[in-house]
């Protein structure tokens, strides 16, 4: 054969059987996606980990899904779960539940007062992990004195006592015989619930795959099967979602305002944005040398552009935020005056505090340099950003920056044992705010405990929250909230950033995509094609 | 022979213990306290000095070095590689084993690719000498060892997934998964390949047995088949065996790209997450791979080569 | 040498563009439009333009600016890292290979160590181990590469090192040192010019991969590989990030490699054919 002709035919063949691999890729694609009607393809950054009810070391979007608590908590309130009512006792002590009858777990267990209390005691055995909950710390007794009937015992009347039963966790009844001997700490034999599914297969770090709970006792939800795909990467979630690999992204920090913004007018997929849920928030570490004095710490109040990030970086659809809580955030309508963005302000009250500007651009005092380093999440898509931009901002006013993106793990370790000069702080939001962010200071949950060490005044802050949660008096806790909240805001220990809110996006077909009172949850029981 | 071989083999055993004291030297060498991180990561509520003297305790890590060593190098006998940093419920050695299937996978679509593309276009280059298709494939080969593997393979992922909407962008559902990743692999090694097949052959080319089968008058297609190539194809083989473990490890990059869940993007999100143990491991496995392999392939390649193997007996 | 040096277009062209390239990097205050770390949050992504040629990226900083700042990172680091290497690994195989003996068994034992691990990984456990910082980057990769340049140089020195004017120099009395450095040196250098070229281009692709890793360079310093890290984060709403950053690299790499093999050709012509 020709020489050439035998090359011009080997080529031709390679080019032939790419192009037809292509094809018939893309048509098996569209065959797929037509089909689904009752199942959804769902995605998260990471794997489902350890669901343990009890625990905190799973993605609590899964757990919900699981698991039910004594109640739900929604916008007007309180609403029964496992429990159909409950009564209050007059002196704020002794919560009464009147357990709701034939719930069943989901390998047929009956769920009963016996079982709550099983799981309660479970819980309690492990107190010292759950030291952020004010209510643990309170605790005197739980009974169950008859199958239908649950009493929790108090040592002083705490207010926020159903919003801390009716978070995800850990209040989330699992069957006693998932439990090892009772206990629940080191674990448990399975992930078994009352929820509204159950996980059915799973592979680590892959997919997981949930299933309609046939034993559920509530509304039966539309989607019968829910596979969640582990997809770590921003732009990998999107892509799929664009080829139809997944139909739904939905999430705080899971997709950025520039995709956010691109879909907006699509036909082809829907972008859903809910109410404020939380404040984005940097807490300065007042342990650290610089940071101790609090006219360094105003100067970079004043030299963050809040309006600039809310713009530039969400295209306005995160607001600014002024205050650490929103005003719309119970107990926090309150005034406080902001720190406006001023950088000759900044400027001068670094100048009063003894920095002056070296020849390289960078403030110096006694020979050290004003250079700090801002840790954040590299799990989270828009930190990085907000972190560069500060980064530069602040270089404007002499402020060295260093950025340091740490994945969600080593970022919480660091938080936690206070290994940072600046970071992004973790905020819970509704229904944890603002009591449980309070709370939660006087410990070292997050950050909050070891950035506020350097306070003069953080004894006092500590036992004004105290009292506030065992306060009875309305007009009391107001006055106790408005004291603790202005004097963290004087002590421009947070640097408020803008206001969060829960992102969804979506194929167009789906129907029912909504927000609940958590944003960590995801309402998959209310949505359809 | 077999001298040859045992030699081999027992030159290679002061190699291994110098890399596995190399990785046991490295995750003492990291800047935190061990006991505390290990504590720090099973979420204990508050630590005191006692109890990070206890951890340190249980955890062995009061005890002379070479003890600790030893012990090591025993618990890695019995593929025991202790337990991730990151997430406490999953031993080293399961992530690792996790993650291996996808790479390999990878790393053998590659390999197969390079292989299929390489030795082809290397014989014709060869044959070819200089002509427009030579001329053309070595300004591709150069072309293609500066462009680093990643920017490769976003532009593929642009063009092909995104563009026109041929493939899959990422993870590793199916075969059509695989087409992109093992594609950009193979393109860093491919130039290499056909490189060493054309040198090879033309210098085998220039050989005397080449000029003795022409003047005999055996037809071109049979000398350059049945001689040539063949004696090409063993140096080559050769080659290709000692790259498997760099082709395994070189499988990172492209891993973090098309987030193929491999050994790659492990290694990558240890690092990141401080995960001692894993890293740890995974260059001790890796390096363990290089040794034997190294080792396989150089008495492979004796054996196969009369050449050689009269050297050496 | 100079001479046939200057003879050969490939290796004068591309040596100029390497030097052109080069002295744009050290002016870049002069030539660059704009500060590279000047962010404008509300002109990211802005297209081409007279005031911005290559446009913005996510922050609003010049695209162009980047590129020409980035000279700085990409060539210097791989430059810095090549001098490491080439050091190290020249004073190991002088020593090896002049010396021999028992320092000779001892460097080489552990230039075998060295060179059975695989690079790649090598680099990225002395980063986990050290921390995340360029400077560790350039500490792994000549940690990593000293090795195959000590072997290169022992072979070279143990070729010449009997040579009939080496032993004359002895014989007149010369200091070893002088030995080394005069009559040594420059009979390497030749090999040694041409490994450094062709490597320096894996240097610089080494430095770039570990960057767009996010182990390497740090924001918001404007390395080729780390400007390409922050383009695949915008790939499907802005995909036009990645090209300036990727092509620079693909020609910088591309001149050195020519280079590299135009001094070969220079150096030794029997390899040229």
């Amino acid at each position: 054969m020709n020489k050439k002709s035998f090359i011009a035919l080997g080529l031709m063949a390679a080019m032939s059987l790419t192009i037809l691999t292509g094809c018939g890729g893309s048509s098996n694609d569209s065959k797929a996606s037509t089909a689904k009607k009752e199942d959804l393809v769902f995605v998260n950054y990471r794997d489902i980990r350890n669901l343990n009810p009890h625990l905190y070391a799973g993605e609590m979007y899964a757990q919900e899904m699981l698991y039910d608590g004594l109640v739900n908590i929604t916008a007007d309130g309180y609403e029964g779960a496992l429990a159909e009512s409950w009564t209050i006792s007059d002196d704020g002590k002794v919560y009464t539940f009147k357990i709701r009858k034939g719930v069943k777990f989901s390998n047929g267990e009956i769920c009963d007062a016996n079982a709550i209390l099983a799981n309660f005691n479970a819980i309690i055995e492990n107190k010292a992990r759950h030291t952020w909950l004010e209510m643990m710390n309170l605790l005197v007794s739980v009974s169950a004195p008859d199958a239908d009937t649950f009493v929790i015992e108090l040592s002083k009347p705490y207010y926020p006592m159903l919003t801390e039963l009716g978070v995800t966790r850990p209040f989330a009844m699992i069957a006693p015989s998932a439990m090892k001997n009772g206990s629940t700490k080191d674990g448990v034999n399975g992930y078994i619930g009352t929820g509204a599914y159950v996980l059915s297969k799973f592979e680590t770090d892959k997919y997981a795959i949930f299933e309609a709970n046939p034993n559920y006792w509530g509304k039966k939800p539309e989607i019968k099967t829910i596979t969640v795909k582990v997809i770590p990467d921003n732009q990998t979630r999107i892509l799929a979602l664009e080829k139809g690999e997944i139909d739904l992204i939905f999430g705080k920090n899971m997709i950025d305002a520039d995709a956010v913004n691109k879909y907006a007018d699509n036909k082809k997929f829907k972008v859903a944005l809910s109410e404020p849920t939380s404040t984005r928030q940097i807490v300065l570490n007042t342990n650290n040398g610089i940071l101790v004095d609090d006219n360094v710490r105003k100067a970079l109040q004043h030299a963050t552009n809040k309006e600039a990030i809310s713009q530039g970086i969400f295209y306005g659809i995160e607001k600014p935020a002024d205050t650490l809580f929103a005003k719309t955030v119970p107990y926090c309508n309150i005034d406080l005056k902001p720190y406006n963005f001023d950088v000759a302000v900044a400027g001068n009250l670094l100048d009063t505090a003894g920095w002056t500007k070296a020849a390289d651009g960078t403030r110096e005092k006694n020979g050290q340099k004003l250079a700090l380093n801002l840790l954040y999440n590299s799990d989270s898509v828009t930190e990085k950003s907000i972190s560069e931009y500060l980064q530069s901002e602040y270089a404007k006013i002499g402020v060295n920056l260093k950025i340091e993106g740490q994945e969600e793990q080593s970022y919480r370790d660091n938080m936690k044992t206070g290994n940072f000069d600046m970071v992004f702080n973790i905020c819970w939001g509704m229904p944890y705010d603002p009591q449980s962010s309070l709370s939660a200071m006087r410990a070292p949950v997050y950050g909050d405990y070891a950035a506020q060490l350097g306070l003069h005044d953080k004894k006092e802050i500590d036992e004004a929250i105290t009292s506030i949660l065992t306060s009875t008096n309305e007009e009391e806790r107001q006055k106790l909230y408005a004291f603790v909240l202005t004097r963290l805001h004087d002590d421009a220990v947070y640097i408020p950033i803008t206001y969060e809110c829960n992102k969804a996006l979506y194929r167009a077909d789906l129907q029912g995509v909504g927000f609940t009172q958590s944003q960590y949850e995801v309402p998959f029981t209310d949505m359809h094609f | 022979m077999r001298n040859y071989i045992i030699k081999r083999v027992l030159g290679a055993i002061p190699l291994l213990i110098c890399i596995s004291f190399l990785c046991f030297v490295f995750i003492n060498l990291i800047p935190s306290d061990p006991a505390e991180v290990a504590l720090r990561v099973s979420q204990v509520p508050v630590i005191t000095e006692e109890i990070i003297a206890e951890t340190r305790a249980a955890m062995g890590l009061d005890k002379p070095y070479l003890v600790r060593y030893l012990d090591w190098v025993i618990n890695c006998l019995h593929l025991d590689f202790g337990i991730s940093y990151t997430n406490p419920d999953r031993t080293v050695g399961g992530e690792l084993l996790r993650c291996l299937p996808a790479t390999l996978v990878l790393a053998g679509a590659s390999l197969v690719l390079v292989i299929f593309l390489s030795l082809p276009i290397g014989f014709f280059c060869a044959v070819y000498k200089d002509s427009w298709f030579d001329r053309i494939t070595r300004g591709f080969i150069f072309m293609t060892t500066a462009m680093p593997a990643y920017w490769v393979g976003l532009l593929l992922m642009w063009l092909v997934s995104i563009k026109f909407d041929l493939l899959p962008t990422s993870g590793n559902g199916s075969w059509k998964h695989l087409i992109l990743p093992a594609f950009t692999v193979s393109l860093t090694y491919i130039s290499t390949y056909i490189r060493l097949i054309r040198n090879n052959m033309l210098e085998n080319m220039k050989e005397d047995y080449v000029l003795y089968a022409n003047v005999r008058g055996l037809p071109q297609k049979s000398i350059l088949v049945k001689h040539i190539l063949k004696n090409s194809l063993h140096t080559c083989i050769v080659a290709v065996g000692m790259s498997i473990p760099q082709l395994i490890a070189g499988t990172i990059v492209v891993e973090n790209v098309f987030a193929w869940p491999g050994l790659g993007t492990l290694c990558i999100t240890s690092i990141f997450n401080r995960d001692y143990p894993v890293i740890q491991t995974y260059v001790l496995l890796i390096g363990v791979l290089f040794v034997v392999f190294n080792l396989l392939f150089d008495i492979i390649q004796t054996i196969a080569d009369p050449r050689l193997k009269n050297e050496v007996s | 040498m100079l001479k046939k040096f200057l003879e050969n277009k490939m290796a004068v062209a591309m040596t100029g563009l390497v030097f052109i390239i080069a002295l744009i990097g050290l002016f870049a205050p002069v030539l660059a439009p704009h500060d590279p770390y000047a962010t404008n949050i509300m002109n990211k992504f802005a297209k081409f333009s007279m005031d911005y040629p290559l446009g913005t990226d996510h922050l609003g900083r010049c695209v162009l600016s980047r590129m020409i700042y980035g000279i700085r990172p990409t060539l210097g680091l791989a430059t810095l890292t090549m001098f490491g290497t080439i050091g190290l690994g020249a004073f190991m195989g002088f020593m090896a290979g002049y010396f021999r003996g028992w320092i000779d068994e001892i460097i080489m034992r552990v230039v075998d160590v060295m060179l059975s691990f695989p690079s790649q990984i090598m680099v990225f456990a002395v980063v986990a181990l050290l921390g995340i910082d360029v400077r560790n980057v350039i500490l792994a990769n000549v940690f990593i590469k000293w090795a195959w340049y000590a072997r290169m140089i022992r072979a070279g020195v143990l070729k010449y090192r009997d040579k009939n004017y080496i032993q004359f120099s002895r014989c007149v009395g010369n200091k070893e040192s002088f030995i080394l450095l005069r009559h040594l040196l420059p009979s390497i250098s030749s090999e040694l010019a041409v490994l450094a070229s062709l490597d320096i281009g894996w240097a610089i692709i080494n430095i770039s991969t570990l960057s767009f890793l996010g182990l390497g360079v740090q924001a918001p310093v404007p390395e080729w590989g780390a400007m390409l890290n922050e383009a695949k984060n915008v790939l499907t709403t802005n995909p036009v990030q990645m090209i300036a950053p990727g092509i620079a690299i693909v020609v910088l790499v591309t001149a050195f490699n020519l280079l590299g093999d135009a001094l070969r050709d220079v150096l030794d012509p029997k390899e040229a054919s």
